[in-house]
């Protein structure tokens, strides 16, 4: 054989193969905050790439001015408040509904052969429908986006709450069973502690749904709101506006993820999983 | 002897069995005509028949959409769009994935974005294929790749993680060319995890073309329920949702779960 293969990438498979820095790089340039310090440098540097190669995209400091002055004028805090509330109310409806559906799917057999299929078309349905059709039922409001938050979320609370309950050691069923324990008192010792990381890990994929939802159903049906906010730029054709709010929803998304649910969800899962594990991302687990 | 209770007692096993079997079809169908049941009571009482239509309008419509050719048409242009974008989320997603799972310095690089990628609301990626490429089939296409290549990415990343090392001394030591590590130690064992990123990613491209497609499509199953909803139309648009749905679950739970099992039959396990 010719020589060329001696010299194939280095597929040994010691484990100091990658942090081993190929062109001895310093270490402050290799470390994993710089690697991701450089990918926002690099994202921004993209942004600005984009907003030179496209007229209609504004660059990242247009936005920022933007978002400074919607701040200014009263319109971001006004707005969030009246999306939160319409949110919070949606989002306790949904979780209630939800785990009360999950308890009868994860717990009964007829319930789950009744409920099941029902639930899975719920899933399937995209957020944008249920907007839609919000608004032709209910007109312009805060009735179309409540609505719209319960409908895109439910789903997703009951299959996760359905899961917990399924992941239950039946022998504690059984044992209870034996020793006559009723209903209400298993509900309570039993069924609900053990689905309780379930459950948060349901309101963090319901959060990211009705996020989606509410945004949607405030763009088409509501004269107030965050969603609606950004649809009134949009229709103004004035694109640094529109971003501005985008940019919002992100960083609204990621904060709350990373910084409430995502750490309640993992430790309400610590007697499970034990401190190590719970590093998965979002994107991998959203079933 | 012994063996004649036996077959016995698995004759009555069977048949408690199938009685078990029949009484759970028996309550899905109960499932569906109750469903069916509070929708006409909603359509008929609580709102009215044009507010929200019965379930008899509009599954008569979606049947009269099937006959017509219109669902197949539409839903051959949304899968298309998918299989593009997917096609596209691979070719990006899966190198970026292959560096992650090789370097915890490409790990911590992409980490971020790719988050951000995958959890973007909808919402922006639709108005945005609008803004930047008009009313056109390339914002559909752009979004699904966007949204799927964290899918890919991660998976993979996943994947690369559990090669065997040994494997790959092995083919160190015997000098292997690298074309044939990648065909035979590589692929095989990242295959399963990309093949989980199109199974679990598929359900969100679906969804995230079908929104594009509502806000700046050309064609397909999103564009036709915007046109059912610029005219007023409940019907038209339940009876287009009634597609979407069907479709999803026909794809998700027959083609690649089917897909899968036979992917994956030399496994044996799992």
């Amino acid at each position: 054989m010719t020589t060329v293969q001696t010299h194939s990438p280095p597929t040994t498979g010691s484990p100091d193969h990658a942090i081993r820095p190929r062109r001895a790089l310093p270490r402050w340039l290799t470390s994993p905050l710089a690697a991701r310090l450089t990918s926002y440098v690099a994202g921004l540097l993209l942004w600005q790439l984009v907003a030179t190669i496209f007229d209609r995209f504004p660059a990242p400091l247009e936005i920022t001015s933007f978002l400074v002055g919607e701040v200014a004028e009263g319109h971001l805090v006004s707005n969030f408040a009246v999306t939160l509330n319409r949110f919070g109310q949606g989002m306790l409806i949904a979780v209630v509904i939800g785990v009360i559906l999950g308890i009868l799917i994860g717990s009964y057999r007829g319930a789950e052969a009744f409920l099941n299929d029902i639930n899975v078309v719920g899933l399937a349905i995209p957020a944008v429908i249920w907007a839609l059709l919000a608004t032709m039922w209910f007109g312009f409001g805060d009735r179309a986006p409540i609505v719209t938050v319960i409908l895109s979320a439910v789903p997703f609370v009951t299959v996760n709450v359905a899961q917990g309950v399924r992941a239950i050691d039946p022998r504690l069923g059984h044992m209870s069973a034996a020793f006559g324990v009723p209903a209400s008192r298993r509900l309570r010792h039993l069924t609900l502690p053990a689905i309780a990381g379930y459950v948060f890990a349901a309101i963090r994929f319901a959060v990211m749904s009705g996020w989606n939802g509410i945004l949607l159903s405030e763009w088409f049906g509501a004269t107030s709101g965050v969603g609606w906010r950004a649809r009134y730029w949009y229709d103004a054709n004035r694109m640094p506006g529109f971003l501005a709010w985008v940019v919002f929803f992100i960083v609204f998304m990621l904060l709350v993820d990373r910084g409430g649910l995502g750490a309640i969800a993992k430790r309400s899962f610590r007697w499970r999983d034990g401190d190590a594990a719970g590093t998965t991302d979002i994107v991998t687990e959203r079933v | 002897m012994s063996t004649a209770p036996t077959l016995v007692e698995e004759a009555r096993d069977r048949s408690d069995r199938t009685r078990r079997r029949l009484r759970l079809a028996g309550l899905v169908v109960a499932g569906y005509l109750v469903a069916f049941a509070v929708w006409e009571f909603a359509s008929s009482t609580l709102f009215n028949p044009y507010v929200l239509p019965g379930p008899v309008a509009v599954l008569g419509t979606t049947w009269e959409l099937f006959v017509s050719g219109a669902a197949l048409f539409h839903f051959g242009a949304s899968i298309g769009k998918i299989a593009l974008g997917f096609t596209f989320a691979t070719l990006i997603g899966a190198p970026i994935g292959v560096a992650m799972g090789r370097s915890p310095y490409w790990r911590s690089f992409f980490h971020d974005p790719m988050m951000v990628a995958g959890n973007v609301p909808g919402l922006t990626y639709a108005v945005f294929g609008l803004v930047l490429f008009g009313i056109s089939d390339v914002g559909p296409v752009v979004a699904v790749t966007l949204v799927a290549m964290p899918y890919v990415a991660l998976n993979v990343c996943e994947g690369v993680e559990g090669v065997d090392p040994h494997l790959l001394e092995l083919s160190a030591v015997y000098e292997r060319p690298f074309g044939a590590v990648v065909r035979h130690v590589l692929v095989p064992s990242v295959a399963p995890f990309a093949f989980a990123a199109v199974r679990y990613g598929f359900a969100m491209a679906w969804k995230v073309g079908a929104l594009t497609e509502v806000f700046g499509g050309a064609s397909g199953i999103g564009f036709q329920i915007k046109h059912a909803y610029q005219e007023f139309s409940v019907t038209g648009v339940l009876a287009w949702t009634a597609v979407f749905v069907l479709a999803m679950v026909l794809i998700e739970k027959v083609v690649l779960a089917r897909l899968e099992a036979r992917f994956f039959s030399w496994r044996g396990d799992v």
